[in-house]
């Protein structure tokens, strides 16, 4: 069995090789910290059957897939990041070959988003661990790429994940980690919407109020698409990674104040107020208390917020956001539609990129693509 | 096709030398063969080296021409090795400290794909050019980048790297030993000269 514990925390986790196990909790819970800490410079330990993992520091017992997979890569395809790894220990090829099928040798970066998560994971799967811990291994994937993620996760896997509903079919068990400690909880739990809400997990229907639209505040033809968007409506442009959102957006950017993926490419300046520049905005979106902080220390449901606010502040009618939900807990979702609330009232409109089950609701209309 | 590093080596030792025999049209031409399938980059770069002639035609600057060649095609070895590296070979010969090497040719994409993203985002974002302010985003992505690697290569080397070379060539070895002496040979028995110059 793995236990793993933190002597600042109370509870601890237990994981065994025949089960999956969820990990849960809002942002800066601490959920990658305890991931991370598996190269033993964490503040969690490790036992595995009861001897402490560091004193060996043996990856054929724990091995972990870290959240990003475009920066834990040791090569550009897949057979040959594995020729490295199998210098330095036994790799199951013949696994990798099952599991990445006619991409073991594509290189990363001509890769869908589903099977990049894919090769990180089958890279450390091909060492046989006996568990794995894996960090938001859904994050921004459509739900064919979570099918493809889901079909690879093996049983002694710590699934540290937002998106509750994704995972809550999966798993036996799960854990809440917050400052408060290590709670066990029930897999009915993880249906619980007002418990989830309370606890500022994801998984629950968001409350929309419905405002009446006003004039057109853009209306324009984009290739064969018509986007049109009125004062105080949402315009969600839905479809799976790959099917254009992105590119739709990069192409209205001008006509519309674009927010991207990735928050941290597109703060440059060293305060918060330096991104947002107008005291009532700063009020409006309450981030007075934020002024003089680095925007690249917030969490990303702050950052977020930042970048909403620099928008709203620039002075353009129409704001879009390209999935802005990623990575983000339920306490940044909730935000996220009381910012997209603010900015309806202001008579703004927004176009939302999105195929994210949690927020759909806030959509008024939709283009798929 | 992957090339080990002696032999990546003398393929680029010998382009180099072949663009300082002549005009180094035929280095730049060989060195564009192993990067064929970036069209991309093939195409950019021809346009680029046509313009410059023009340019530096019409402004009389025409002595600098060989150089921007020679540029190429240093750049066009650069892209070459980061294509058909063996990095195991790599890590054969230089073990831990080849580390920096093999993390700049794997992740050039990566680190390419974030400078033109900051670059498209200070526009959307109408953010006047500057440099300290791009520079803060690319920075904090790099220190993640590196923090994740450093976490990568211990759980998946096992926290150690080893020395065991494995150099004999390959087949696909030849073929950057091959158009390193179809350079030096094109270069040697058709000198090119243009407007006097070499």
């Amino acid at each position: 069995m793995l236990v793993i514990s933190s002597s600042n925390l109370r509870g601890r986790i237990e994981l065994n090789p025949g089960e999956r196990v969820a990990l849960l909790g809002r942002n800066g819970s601490g959920k990658s910290t305890l991931i991370n800490s598996v190269t033993c410079e964490g503040p969690f330990d490790f036992h595995v059957d009861g001897r402490e993992f560091c004193d060996t520091r043996d990856y054929s017992l724990i091995s972990a897939v870290f959240q990003e997979p475009s920066s834990q890569i040791l090569a550009r395809t897949l057979e040959d990041e594995l020729k490295i790894m199998a210098r330095f220990h036994e790799v199951d090829f013949e696994l990798a070959r099952k599991l990445m099928g006619p991409y073991l040798k594509t290189d990363f970066f001509r890769l869908s988003d589903g099977y990049r998560k894919r090769y990180v994971i089958t890279s450390v799967l091909a060492s046989k661990p006996r568990y794995v811990l894996l960090d938001e291994p859904f994050s921004n994937l459509d739900e064919n790429a979570i099918r493809l993620v889901k079909e690879v996760i093996p049983q002694g896997s710590l699934i540290a994940e937002h998106r509750t509903r994704e995972v809550r079919d999966m798993v036996d068990r799960a854990y809440l980690l917050s400052r408060d400690g290590i709670l066990e909880l029930s897999k009915e739990t993880l249906w619980d919407e007002s418990f989830l809400r309370n606890h500022g997990l994801r998984g629950f229907k968001l409350k929309v109020e419905r405002v009446e639209h006003g004039n057109t505040l853009l209306d324009v033809g984009v290739g064969s698409l018509r986007v049109k968007v009125r004062e105080g409506e949402v315009l969600c442009l839905t479809g799976p990674n790959g099917s254009g959102k992105t590119s739709l957006l990069k192409k209205l950017s001008g006509k519309v104040y674009v927010i991207f993926q990735n928050p941290d490419l597109q703060l440059f300046e060293d305060t918060v107020w330096g991104e947002v520049k107008r005291d009532d905005v700063m009020e409006l979106f309450n981030l007075k208390e934020l002024r003089d902080r680095s925007p690249f220390a917030l969490s990303m449901g702050e950052k977020m917020r930042v970048l909403i606010a620099s928008a709203f502040s620039s002075g353009f009618r129409v704001i879009g956001l390209d999935e802005p939900t990623a990575a983000m807990d339920g306490y940044g979702i909730q935000s996220l539609a009381e910012m997209i609330s603010i900015l309806k009232e202001e008579k703004r409109g927004i176009i939302m990129a999105t195929h994210d089950d949690d927020v759909l609701t806030l959509c008024d209309s939709r283009i798929d693509l | 096709m992957k090339w080990k590093v002696p032999y990546i080596l003398v393929y680029s030792v010998m382009v180099i030398y072949s663009s300082f025999i002549s005009f180094p049209l035929w280095s730049l031409l060989v060195s564009l063969i192993p990067i064929m399938q970036r069209r991309g980059i093939v195409g950019g770069e021809v346009l680029a080296v046509f313009l410059s002639f023009f340019m530096l035609s019409r402004t009389e600057h025409l002595y600098i021409y060989p150089y921007v060649v020679r540029a190429f095609t240093f750049l066009n070895l650069f892209f070459a090795s980061s294509e058909h590296l063996d990095i195991i070979s790599l890590l054969d010969i230089g073990g831990e400290k080849a580390l920096p090497l093999v993390v700049t040719m794997v992740y050039f994409p990566l680190f390419y794909q974030i400078a033109a993203q900051v670059f498209f985002y200070r526009r959307a974002r109408r953010k006047p050019f500057s440099p300290l302010k791009l520079s803060r985003p690319i920075l904090v992505e790099v220190v993640k980048v590196a923090e994740n690697l450093y976490r990568a290569y211990t759980v998946k080397l096992y926290g150690n790297l080893k020395k065991d070379a494995k150099l004999t060539p390959s087949r696909d070895d030849l073929v950057p030993l091959a158009l390193g002496v179809v350079a030096l040979c094109l270069s040697y028995l058709l000198p090119i000269s243009v407007a006097g110059l070499s």
